[in-house]
């Protein structure tokens, strides 16, 4: 837009505004100064006043040049405007504007004219922008002033950051403030006057020192609380794997860690058939059997850990009870050996375990019952073996007494028969049975009269 | 070139913002062709209204052998309105404060549209020459200079030793 003039203008000729010839020129009544319309009528809008004298002006005090200040600048030569697209065209300035719109090789069409308008340059940092984008543009332009609202120094909006950051009016909080002190005030008062009496300040130390700590407890937890999530999500994890151990094992999971492990004859299924022998019918024996140390024990027949191994507290007990060491002795040391219990069958389900144990444990409380009603009759049998012992003992006994009586009363019948006959002394001496005899009458008479009736001969 | 007469208003406030544009380049390209003796100005490449600044210390003043640096900014409504211009230097005069604001008439009411860059910039090198106590900015160094003038200048060369030399 700016005109190029082929030859410098007079001086005379140029406005004091725009430094360019006057373009419409215009003279005040007042102070005859002469300006182009559009500049003093902007500067008369900011300042009534005249620009070069100061003497006071209004648009009415406003009259056109004189006609020769008119021509002398209409008929100053210049290029054209299209002279950068390559138009070398001159001619006087009032002609331009026919040259450009109508004979100008580079003229542009009448709607291209008025784009080329509507794209104008921000007039404060010279940015090309669209019309309708400069309005947006202008308000946020970096190039706009703005007031520092501390100094309140008119600067470039692009400069009121790096201005803020070191204006001495600024208000700003203590260096403390992290700290807790309330201070605020001008920067420069922050040094001279606040930080020596800041009782933060004189804290500094301590609170660096603090702070430094504090940093590295925050920084060990959360350290510490990374590890912490990554133990969760492993026991998450073991968890998981747990869940699934004891669906997988279903009824056979134990939490005690106990696994029974597979059993290779299926003791349970055989348990339950195994006290046949304990059954009351098998008892009929006669009490001989257990009063023989050779009897065979009845565990020995059958595989005694099926039970025992099961409840070996019980089994314990069965040994410490007297009397019964020899039936059971061979048995509860085969059960002695197997320690380990593990004759559950692990194909079956727990139910059918529990059911199949329920059911030995039936079995063996039957086999309880008879174990106690045959020792009821073997006992009862042995008291009556005893009695019947005692019965022939007792008769034994007086067997005996009556053959020494039979002997007394026939030692006494000979003592008193030779005294008869001898005729001896009169003093009657009871014999010593005990002093030896002569050997004559040494000899006992075999015990024919009295017969005693051994248990042999009794059978 | 002028806009016609019946424009619509925001073509025509376009034009406004254009021709002020073109006022700055111009003003700019013979600023740097035809540079002030002991004044250095240039734009931003990113912000065509944003100068950076360095002034001379004039000879025989306090502040000799000084190289002060300030930034400029055109507003918007430039030339219409004054620049803003602000010592980035720390300086010890009655007429520039802490804040290296500039205590100019002619930045302020004094402004006029036939004001230039450089003639502002040359009105800042001649308060540096002839700093003028009576209308302080910075009382303190105000009334140094007014009571004592020697130390005044004393500290100011200082200062300008501490924070301008080159
Ligand atoms: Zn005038
Ligand atoms: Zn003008
Ligand atoms: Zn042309
Ligand atoms: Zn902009
Ligand atoms: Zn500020
Ligand atoms: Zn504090």
């Amino acid at each position: 837009m700016l005109l190029n003039y082929v030859q410098e203008p007079n001086s005379n000729l140029l406005c004091c505004i725009c430094r360019t010839p006057f373009n419409e020129p215009v003279t005040t009544r007042s102070c005859s100064h002469t300006f182009c319309r559009d500049c003093i009528t902007q500067a008369i809008s900011h300042a009534r006043q005249c620009p070069v004298d100061r003497s006071v002006l209004t648009l009415d005090d406003l009259v056109p040049a004189n006609s020769i200040i008119r021509s002398l600048v209409d008929e100053l030569v210049v290029e054209c405007i299209h002279r950068s697209s390559g138009c070398t065209f001159t001619c006087q300035r009032q002609l331009l504007a026919a040259h450009v719109m109508d004979t100008c090789p580079y003229r542009t069409t009448a709607g291209e004219e008025i784009e080329d308008v509507q794209s104008v340059p921000c007039s404060l940092c010279g940015a090309e922008f669209a019309l309708e984008d400069l309005e947006e543009h202008t308000p946020e332009c970096a190039a706009s002033t703005v007031n520092c609202e501390f100094c309140t120094l008119e600067l470039a909006r692009s400069e009121l950051g790096s201005h803020t950051g070191t204006c001495s009016a600024a208000i700003i909080p203590c260096v403390q403030v992290s700290n807790g002190c309330r201070w605020t005030g001008p920067r420069t008062d922050l040094k001279s006057q606040h930080t020596p009496s800041c009782p933060y300040e004189a804290l500094s130390g301590f609170f660096e020192l603090h702070n430094s700590k504090f940093a590295r407890v925050a920084e060990e937890n959360l350290f510490l609380r990374h590890r912490l999530e990554v133990l969760e999500s492993r026991v998450q994890t073991q968890q998981r794997d747990l869940n699934s151990a004891k669906t997988a094992l279903g009824p056979w999971f134990r939490s005690d860690g106990v696994y029974a492990h597979s059993s290779n004859n299926g003791g349970l299924a055989s348990s339950a058939d195994l006290p046949l022998d304990l059954q009351p019918g098998s008892a009929s024996t006669s009490s001989r059997r257990y009063s023989q140390a050779d009897t065979s024990p009845t565990f020995e027949q059958h595989p005694p850990d099926a039970l025992a191994a099961y409840f070996p507290a019980e089994a314990d007990s069965f040994e410490r009870r007297p009397g019964w060491d020899a039936p059971f002795g061979a048995g509860s040391g085969t059960a002695n050996s197997q320690n380990t219990v593990a004759p559950l069958n692990l194909s079956t389900t727990l139910e059918g375990s529990l059911t199949g144990v329920r059911a030995s444990v039936v079995a063996l409380g039957g086999a309880v019952d008879s174990l106690a009603r045959r020792s009821d009759i073997a006992l009862s049998n042995e008291t009556r073996r005893l009695n019947e012992e005692v019965m022939s003992l007792r008769a034994n006994m007086h067997g005996l007494r009556m053959q020494v009586h039979a002997i007394m009363m026939d030692r006494n019948a000979q003592v008193t028969g030779r005294s008869g006959e001898g005729g001896g002394g009169s003093n009657s001496v009871m014999p010593n049975p005990m002093s030896p005899l002569g050997p004559g009458d040494g000899a006992w008479p075999p015990p024919a009269r009295f017969f005693y009736p051994g248990p042999g001969g009794k059978l | 070139m002028s806009l016609p007469k019946a424009s619509p208003p925001h073509l025509r406030r376009a034009f406004v913002a254009v021709h002020r544009l073109t006022i700055v380049i111009s003003e700019t390209e013979r600023l740097v062709a035809d540079p002030v003796p002991g004044i250095t100005a240039a734009p931003h490449d990113d912000n065509l209204r944003y100068f950076d600044v360095t002034i001379q210390g004039p000879d025989g003043s306090p502040f000799q052998q000084g190289v002060f640096k300030l930034e400029l900014f055109l507003p918007e409504e430039y030339p219409m309105a004054p620049p803003k211009v602000r010592f980035l230097t720390k300086i010890y005069h009655p007429n520039i404060d802490k804040l290296g604001r500039i205590c100019l008439d002619i930045l302020k009411d004094k402004w006029s549209p036939a004001l230039q860059i450089r003639t502002v910039l040359l009105s800042i090198q001649a308060l540096l020459s002839a700093p003028n106590p009576d209308d302080p900015l910075a009382p303190d160094v105000a009334k140094h200079y007014k009571e004592n003038e020697a130390d005044a200048h004393r500290v100011s060369r200082e200062w300008t030793q501490l924070y301008a030399s080159k």
